[in-house]
């Protein structure tokens, strides 16, 4: 593992600082082909003792790496439910509370306000609203990216192509950053700027009828304009109560294709 | 409140420091000036009225034998403006054997030191108590409200304050604070938000419930003076560092004092204290404002009454906040108050799209899973009290991180077992590995309320992981960690 200090502290955050750390398992070099550079640094906060979380630096993720929500970008989540999508993607918006409402269009009646002050999106900031059907969820979208800080959206899956691509334009004028997440297959091509897809997904604390789930580490494979036909796997860190750590530099991958 | 010297037969107007008409006599409003007029636009419908320049100060120098008065017969005399005072008279009201004594010996020490028409009013409120000052008149000039509600419920909507709510409120048929007040909360919160909101607690005869009164002393800001201060302008100086290191304090971030008590030390050691309170947040300047009021009233007061000022100059002054309240929160660097108003706009706009029970809001609480630890509401009501404690420590809840889709209800889900051991979960038409798990975790469910027990598992399959109940041998799904 080449683990060199471990710093571990109890209860709900669950805090780590590796030095040096090796991937092993499903993200190692082997198994990526070798395109894997392992030079992970320390990117937990030591000094988080997991009460404070609104003065917290929870935008590690988003800022020190490609996964940067800029205003009036489109970002595409597209993978099924269990990968950690949805928590990566009320992540991203909720750095956008302090300019407005976060509001998120709920499709299934299923997301967890929980796990999005979790994610750093205050309660009094959040909004969710419930739209199922298609032509009633695009006008919703088109009528909140007027005026909220930001907008994660479940797509439908029966929405129309056309609907889509006239909210990724209403967003770049309107400057709303807006997140995409597909409940079913992906998104017409040319939408998003960024289409996050998840690789492979690994979780920890868990074992044959033992422990609890305590965090999971999630590769991801980060495409589109913004990287500029390249193709990046980044590995995320989740422990739940804080914010999500990327570890930075761990993958660049070579282009596999050309992307817009 | 009247200026000395002020003439009783001409058109008067008192115009604040941008020029606008803030108080007109009655010869004045039968020509034409109303107040807000700009004092260009007054002066050109009425050539020959008088027009006086407002000093706050000044008033406040002249404010401050009534409020000796007053405080003669009830302490704590809280200062709204020079000329309005709210006075707390519940301990006074025992002292003095009912509340019509209380308010007959006040009239009395007024009548000796203010000039004639002051009034007073009397109620549970604030606000209930400022409408019926204005109602009082000469002949009878206090009166005392038995129920603030039944009293402000014939009353004009236009006692909200805002011209604008209120001419809206007469366009949708709601004449008086009657009809205000019959009107749901949450109808009125979710059409006019916090502003509606605050007229429709007023209608009812609600006011800003104010905190105790325990003063946070780490708060206290304070400036001891060496060589002591003797003049106004160093004074003034003072007070703006004051509020400056008041306001700056990080304790004081998120929240904004509503009232502050000033205390002064004189260099003869004469101790002067002084509480003045505010209906709207008050901030850096408005607050340094107030402080240079009172310490000119106490300046020319005692200058006025045949003294040389404050005895030998100020050596120490000391701000304490006591009201504080999330109410007047500083807007956030991103924020705005037209970004606010357009957010407002848009989630009404989708409220209209979707329904009002579609766009929600959610607070945490107390339970043991995740359906539980939500309250939901919907977006433009008041957050509900949560039916259980946060604080509480709910042994058996569900450790974070929480699962990211919770399913309203729960949702069945196959899985195959092995001498109790999860090996298989059917996710759609597909079998899925068990990689990992752990329970199960006894839930007993409060038998007196039908709930029955259950035991629940954290399920790691390679295409995800889920929280699931099982009872009766049948395995629902309650959550994906997503």
């Amino acid at each position: 593992m080449g683990t060199v200090g471990e710093l571990t502290t109890d209860g709900a955050c669950h805090m780590t600082m590796r030095v040096d750390r090796v991937p092993t398992g499903v993200v190692s070099p082997t198994v990526l082909g070798n395109r894997v550079t392992p030079r992970s640094v320390p990117v937990s906060d030591p000094t988080f003792n997991g009460q404070d979380r609104d003065n917290h630096d929870r935008g590690k993720l988003h800022r020190s790496g490609s996964l940067v929500l800029m205003p009036g970008r489109v970002v595409g989540l597209v993978g099924p439910p269990g990968f950690g999508l949805t928590r990566l993607g009320l992540s991203m918006v909720g750095e956008y509370a302090a300019a407005g409402p976060v509001v998120c269009v709920d499709v299934r009646g299923w997301l967890s306000p929980t796990a999005a002050w979790e994610a750093g999106v205050p309660a009094d900031k959040l909004v969710i609203v419930r739209a199922k059907e298609p032509v009633q969820w695009a006008k919703v979208v088109a009528v909140v990216l007027e005026g909220v800080g930001s907008v994660y959206a479940e797509v439908p899956s029966d929405v129309h192509e056309a609907h889509i691509r006239r909210l990724a334009a209403l967003s770049r004028r309107s400057k709303t950053p807006l997140v995409l997440r597909p409940v079913r297959g992906r998104l017409p091509a040319g939408i998003a700027q960024l289409t996050v897809t998840p690789e492979t997904l690994q979780w920890e604390g868990v074992e044959q009828g033992y422990g609890r789930l305590t965090h999971r580490r999630l590769m991801l494979s980060v495409s589109g304009k913004v990287m500029r036909g390249m193709t990046t796997m980044i590995e995320v860190e989740d422990d739940g109560a804080n914010a999500l750590h990327m570890v930075p530099g761990l993958a660049v991958a070579a282009a596999r294709h050309a992307n817009g | 409140m009247r200026r000395p010297g002020t003439p009783t037969d001409k058109p008067v107007q008192a115009v604040d420091i941008g020029n606008r008409v803030i108080a007109v006599n009655d010869e004045a409003a039968t020509e034409g000036v109303t107040i807000g007029m700009r004092r260009r636009e007054a002066e050109a419908m009425c050539p020959v009225i008088e027009t006086i320049v407002v000093d706050q100060g000044h008033d406040a120098a002249r404010f401050e034998p009534v409020v000796k008065a007053i405080e003669s017969v009830v302490p704590r005399v809280e200062i709204v403006r020079p000329g309005l005072v709210l006075v707390p008279i519940t301990g006074a009201v025992r002292y003095f054997g009912g509340e019509e004594a209380v308010v007959e010996r006040v009239n009395k020490e007024l009548a000796a030191v203010a000039l004639p028409g002051q009034r007073l009013g009397l109620a549970a409120g604030p606000f209930a108590a400022q409408r019926a000052a204005e109602m009082t008149t000469a002949q009878s000039p206090y009166l005392i409200v038995d129920d603030d509600a039944v009293f402000l419920r014939t009353m004009d909507v236009s006692a909200v304050g805002s011209e604008d709510l209120a001419a809206t409120f007469r366009w949708l048929g709601i004449g008086t604070l009657g009809d205000l007040a019959a009107l749901p909360r949450a109808v009125v919160a979710s059409r006019f938000g916090d502003v509606g909101l605050q007229a429709h607690r007023h209608a009812h005869g609600e006011d800003r419930a104010p905190q105790a009164r325990d003063i946070p002393a780490d708060l206290t800001v304070e400036e001891r003076c060496s060589p002591p201060l003797i003049n106004l302008e160093q004074v003034a100086f003072l007070a703006r560092a004051l509020a400056n290191r008041l306001m700056s304090n990080p304790a004081m971030v998120g929240v904004t004092p509503f009232c502050v008590i000033v205390e002064a030390e004189a260099a003869d050691g004469m101790l002067r204290t002084r509480t003045w309170r505010s209906r709207d947040p008050l901030d850096e300047v408005t607050l340094a404002d107030r402080i240079r009021w009172q310490l000119q009233a106490w300046l020319e007061g005692e200058r006025r009454s045949g003294g040389d000022g404050i005895d030998g100059g100020l050596v120490r002054l000391s701000i304490t906040p006591v009201d504080l309240s999330g109410d007047g929160r500083q807007l956030a660097l991103h924020e705005d108050a037209q970004s606010t108003a357009e957010a407002q706009r848009v989630l009404m706009q989708t409220q209209a799209i979707v329904g009002d029970d579609r766009v929600l809001q959610a607070a945490p609480q107390g339970g043991r899973d995740p359906v539980e630890r939500v309250i939901w509401y919907r977006w433009g009501d008041e957050q509900p009290e949560g039916e259980r404690d946060i604080n509480a420590p709910w042994p058996g809840a569900i450790p974070s991180p929480t699962p990211s889709l919770v399913p309203p209800d729960p949702y069945p889900l196959e899985v195959e077992w092995d001498v109790g051991r999860p090996v298989r979960v059917r996710l759609g038409t597909r079998w899925v590995e068990v990689v990992s798990w752990a329970g199960p975790w006894r839930k007993t469910g409060r038998w007196w309320l039908h709930e029955e027990p259950c035991d629940r598992y954290q399920i790691v399959t390679s295409a995800g992981a889920f929280l699931c109940e099982v009872r009766d041998g049948v395995t629902w799904m309650t959550g994906v960690y997503d």
